[in-house]
């Protein structure tokens, strides 16, 4: 085998392993990030399930650009008030065991939010539909930085 | 009137209970039970999630902790001397009124400062406070609840069982505390 052979077999194999090593990587990080999840089934029409790696969610909070935010987002500056409180009980909930939060039942419809490992989960049962929200908890903390920022940028 | 008198209950409970700042494990329960069941609001939360997050609600006439109450025979009360003239009187009914089908009844019983209300058409109320923690909410200008410095008393008294329930015909409130994250 010629030097320049081996040279490109050294050089492929290493990109293979940090391609594997990265893809690795990637792969750890979003299992360990959880993934945000959205259920829809109405009670007469089709069923609409969407599950997005919690890291994604959280790449596209990073990298919008808090002014964007805060001049997409027109009554942004209404949370002012509530951003430290949101970014405290964000936090609050990762510390939280699991358990039932609130639940509000009104005859056939129920609302339900609840700890479940490190996401939090909101149920809502109605007669003509269920709807299941799961967010990692750590997305929500993202998030409430994230509305904090946008709020801060607009003084 | 009620729902006003429930919400009042439930935003003071909560703050008094989140007293117990620490992180002891115990939980503040809240249950509301309306239409003999029909309808009901359960809320489960950790005591310390309620002590740090207390002091950063600001909402109308509640800031950072502090209840500002503007109305005029509120401040004439003087609640502040009637809560130092029970702290240290010993165990005993201090008021009784009864007006037909009505009673009000406040008394100190080891420790707790005791309110019950009953009324003609059936509501009742039961109110079971440590009296340092009814010390401490009235230790500012006469227009305000401290719940702030009540929270911290609560947290050094360490409680739990029953602070508030209310039954007013097929409407219950009850508010505990426990170390049962469901509770019963």
């Amino acid at each position: 085998m010629s030097r320049r052979a081996r040279w490109l077999i050294g050089t492929l194999l290493v990109l293979l392993l940090a391609t594997a090593t990265s893809v690795g990587a990637a792969t750890v990080v979003a299992y360990r990030a959880g993934s945000v999840a959205v259920a829809v089934t109405p009670s007469d029409g089709p069923a609409v399930s969407l599950r997005v790696p919690a890291v994604l969610v959280d790449l596209a909070v990073a990298l919008v650009p808090a002014r964007l935010l805060r001049d997409e987002l027109h009554g942004v500056h209404e949370l002012r008030p509530f951003t430290p409180l949101l970014r405290a009980a964000a936090r609050e909930l990762e510390r939280c065991p699991d358990a039932t939060l609130v639940e509000v039942r009104d005859r056939g419809d129920t609302v339900v939010v609840e700890k479940t490992g490190d996401a939090l989960i909101v149920r809502v049962d109605t007669g003509d539909e269920r709807v299941r929200i799961a967010v990692p908890v750590r997305t929500l903390d993202r998030v409430a930085r994230k509305l904090q920022s946008a709020v801060a940028a607009g003084v | 009137m009620l729902r006003r008198l429930i919400l009042a209950t439930l935003i003071t409970t909560l703050a008094l209970s989140g007293a117990a700042a620490a992180s002891d494990g115990r939980w503040i329960h809240v249950r509301v039970l309306e239409d003999g069941g029909e309808e009901s609001v359960r809320v489960n939360l950790p005591l310390s999630m309620v002590a740090n997050l207390l002091p950063l609600i600001d909402a109308d006439e509640f800031h950072r902790g502090i209840v500002h109450i503007d109305d005029p025979d509120f401040r004439r009360l003087d609640l502040r001397g009637m809560v130092e003239e029970l702290k240290n009187a010993p165990d005993a009914e201090f008021v009784t009124v009864k007006d037909r089908g009505d009673s009000v009844r406040v008394s100190k019983a080891g420790g707790f400062l005791l309110v019950q209300v009953d009324e003609d058409d059936g509501q009742r109320v039961r109110v079971r406070v440590p009296m340092q923690v009814a010390d401490a909410l009235l230790s500012g200008p006469s227009d305000q609840l401290d719940l702030v410095a009540a929270v911290r008393a609560l947290g050094e008294h360490g409680m739990d069982g029953d602070l508030v329930t209310v039954e007013d015909g097929d409407t219950s409130v009850r508010v505990w505390i426990d170390y049962d994250e469901q509770g019963p």
